[in-house]
C-alpha cells in the first residue's frame, strides 16, 4: 500500500489528519515543513501528498514548483484556508491535483485521497507494461 | 393665603435650576459675603440667597437665619420670581393680603419687611431665586439701599453664571470624552474587521482538527476498533482543539469589548507583551520576526490599557502590511521600550519600504488609502495618545523601513 505524506506546520492538524487517514486504512508519514519533506529523499514511496498552503519557509506553492521541476509526479492535494481563485489557479498550474478548503470535510478528504492513490497508481505504472 | 402662581415656563425654569447642580451644595464664601454685606448695608437682621425648586426654597447663603430651606408654599421669593426684572418689596407683610396669614409672618421669624431681587440664569433667562433682605419690623428701604441691594444681586447672579458656564463646559468635555471613547471602540471593531481573514484562517485549524478527530472516532466506532489508550488520546486532542477554538474567540471578544473609559496605572511592557501574544498567529503567518527589546523594569503609565493595546495592535498590523513585499527572511519588527526622563518611550520599527506619504500625513484620517497600509486607524491612534497627554510621531527613510515613536508621561 502506498504511503500518504502530510506536510503541515500545525501539529494539531497534522496529528488529526494522520489518525483519520490511518483508521481509514492508509499508511501515513508527516512533515512539519516543506524543507523537512524535501530532505526526506526518495519520494517514490508516496502515493499522494497533502500540502498546506501556508508553511513557514518554503510555502506550499513553492514546494509544488520544486517537485514539478524535479519531475516528481506524485498527486498532490493542497489544503488551504482562504485563497483567491487566481491563487487556486497557480496551484493547479504548479501541478496540484486538487485544492481543498479548510476545514476540510473528512469524507471529502478520505475520498479525494482514495482517488489520488488510484490516479497515482495509473500514472506511475509504466503504460503497456503487460505488452512487454 | 394665596400661594404664588407657578410661572408659565416652570419646567424650563426647573431645568435651568437643575442644570446648575447647586441645590444642597455646601456653603461658599463668595455667596456668604454677599448676604452679609446685603444685611449690613440694608440694615436688616436677615439676608438670603434663596433658590426656588419644585417644593421648597433652599438657601445657598443665609445671614441671620439658621434654616437651610423652607416650604415653597410660604416663600416670599416664590412670588418675587414672577417678575424677573423687578424687585419685590413688602413694607408691612401684616397688612399685605398676599402674606398676612403666612406662617412666617404670623409665627417665627415674624417677617414684616421683605425686599428681594430676582436672580436670572444666563442661557435660558430663567428666574431661579432671589437675593433678599428680611426684617421683623415694618420699614422703608432707601433708594440708595435698593441700589446697593441690586448691585449685590448682580454679583450673586454673576457667580451663578460662572457656575453655569463651568457646568456647560464640563458637560461638553464629558460628551467629547464619550465620543472619543466611542471612536476608539469603532477603531477596534474596524481593526477586528481587518483581522477577519486571519482569524477565520486561524479558526479553520482547530475546526479542521475537530472534524478529522471526530471522523476518526466514527470510523473506529464502525470498525469496533475501540482501544482504551488510543481513544482517550483522541478525545484529549479533541478537547484541546475545542479549547483552542474557544481561546481564539475569547481573545477577539476581549479585544472588541466595550471597556469602561477609566484610566488606571498600567505597565507599558505588559501591554506590549499582550499585543505580541494577541498577534502571534498573524506574526507567524506573515513570517515576521519580532525583536522585543523592553526595559527590564515595569514602565508605569496612567492609561486606559485597552486603548493603548489598540494602538499597539494597529501599529503592528500596519507594519505586517508594510512588509508584505519584503523577503520573509528580511521581515523584522523591532519593539523597544524605555524611560527617558519623565517620559515612557515606545518605538515600533519595521523593515518595510518606508512610508509612502510624508511622516505627518500618516496621521490624517482618510488622507491615505489602504493601499499604503495606513488607514484611519492611525488618526484614531493619534487621538488616543493625545488623550493620554502623550505624542506619537512617524519617521521613515525610503528603503529603510518606518519607525513609530510614542511618548507617554510616566505615572507619578
Amino acid at each position: 500500500m502506498q504511503r500518504v505524506g502530510i506536510i503541515d506546520d500545525d501539529n494539531r492538524v497534522r496529528f488529526s489528519v494522520q489518525v483519520l487517514l490511518e483508521v481509514s486504512g492508509f499508511d501515513v508519514e508527516t512533515f512539519a515543513s516543506a524543507e523537512e519533506f524535501l530532505a526526506s529523499q526518495d519520494f517514490s514511496r508516496f502515493g499522494c501528498l497533502i500540502v498546506d498552503f501556508r508553511l513557514p519557509g518554503l510555502n506550499g506553492l513553492e514546494l509544488l514548483r520544486i517537485l514539478k521541476r524535479q519531475q516528481v509526479l506524485t498527486p498532490t492535494v493542497v489544503s488551504s484556508g482562504f485563497i483567491t481563485e487566481s491563487e487556486e489557479a497557480d496551484f493547479i498550474a504548479a501541478g496540484a491535483s486538487a485544492v481543498l478548503h479548510k476545514p476540510v470535510e473528512p469524507n471529502q478528504l478520505v475520498g479525494t485521497i482514495k482517488d489520488m492513490l488510484t490516479l497515482g497508481g495509473d500514472l506511475q505504472d509504466p503504460p503497456y507494461s503487460e505488452a512487454g | 393665603m394665596p400661594e404664588a402662581p407657578l410661572p408659565l415656563d416652570e419646567p424650563v425654569r426647573l431645568g435651568a435650576l437643575r442644570g446648575l447642580d447647586i441645590l444642597d451644595t455646601p456653603s461658599e464664601g463668595a455667596y456668604d459675603d454677599i448676604v452679609k454685606l446685603a444685611a449690613e448695608l440694608c440694615e436688616t437682621p436677615i439676608a438670603l440667597i434663596s433658590l426656588v425648586d419644585e417644593h421648597r426654597q433652599w438657601f445657598k447663603a443665609a445671614h441671620g437665619l439658621d434654616a437651610k430651606e423652607t416650604p415653597r408654599a410660604f416663600a416670599f421669593c416664590a412670588h418675587a420670581i414672577h417678575a424677573p426684572t423687578e424687585p419685590l418689596i413688602v413694607f408691612n407683610a401684616e397688612q399685605d393680603p398676599r402674606f398676612s396669614d403666612n406662617p412666617l409672618v404670623t409665627g417665627e421669624p415674624n417677617i414684616r419687611f421683605y425686599a428681594g431681587i430676582p436672580l436670572v440664569t444666563k442661557s435660558d433667562q430663567q428666574p431661579i431665586g432671589t437675593l433678599c433682605v428680611i426684617s421683623d419690623e415694618a420699614r422703608e428701604l432707601s433708594d440708595e439701599q435698593l441700589k446697593t441691594l441690586t448691585v449685590l444681586a448682580n454679583h450673586a447672579e454673576k457667580l451663578l453664571h460662572l457656575r453655569e458656564a463651568t457646568k456647560q463646559l464640563m458637560n461638553q468635555q464629558f460628551e467629547l470624552q464619550q465620543q472619543q471613547h466611542e471612536l476608539a471602540r469603532l477603531g477596534r471593531l474596524s481593526l477586528a474587521g481587518e483581522l477577519v481573514a486571519e482569524v477565520s484562517h486561524e479558526m479553520g485549524q482547530p475546526l479542521y482538527a475537530i472534524s478529522a478527530l471526530s471522523a476518526t472516532l466514527e470510523v473506529m466506532n464502525e470498525q469496533r476498533g475501540w482501544e482504551y489508550g488510543r481513544t482517550s488520546v483522541l478525545i484529549g486532542r479533541l478537547q484541546e482543539a475545542c479549547s483552542h477554538a474557544g481561546q481564539i474567540l475569547t481573545r477577539l471578544r476581549q479585544f472588541v469589548r466595550n471597556v469602561p473609559p477609566e484610566f488606571e496605572t498600567c505597565d507599558v511592557n505588559e501591554i506590549l507583551g499582550t499585543t505580541v501574544e494577541f498577534l502571534d498567529f498573524q506574526c507567524r503567518r506573515n513570517e515576521v520576526d519580532i525583536q522585543l527589546n523592553l526595559a527590564s523594569s515595569p514602565l508605569k503609565v496612567h492609561a486606559n490599557s485597552a486603548h493603548l493595546q489598540q494602538v499597539a495592535v494597529n501599529l503592528f498590523i500596519n507594519a505586517f502590511e508594510a512588509m508584505g513585499d519584503v523577503e520573509p527572511s528580511e521581515r523584522a519588527l523591532r519593539v523597544t521600550s524605555r524611560q527617558e526622563d519623565e517620559s515612557i518611550v515606545v518605538e515600533i520599527s519595521d523593515s518595510g519600504p518606508g512610508l509612502k506619504v510624508s511622516d505627518e500625513a500618516a496621521f490624517t484620517a482618510f488622507r491615505t488609502t489602504k493601499a499604503d497600509g495606513l488607514g484611519m486607524g492611525l488618526s484614531i491612534c493619534s487621538r488616543i495618545i493625545e488623550n493620554h497627554s502623550g505624542s506619537i510621531s512617524a519617521s521613515s527613510r525610503t528603503g529603510e523601513g518606518a519607525t513609530f515613536r510614542i511618548e507617554l508621561p510616566k505615572a507619578g
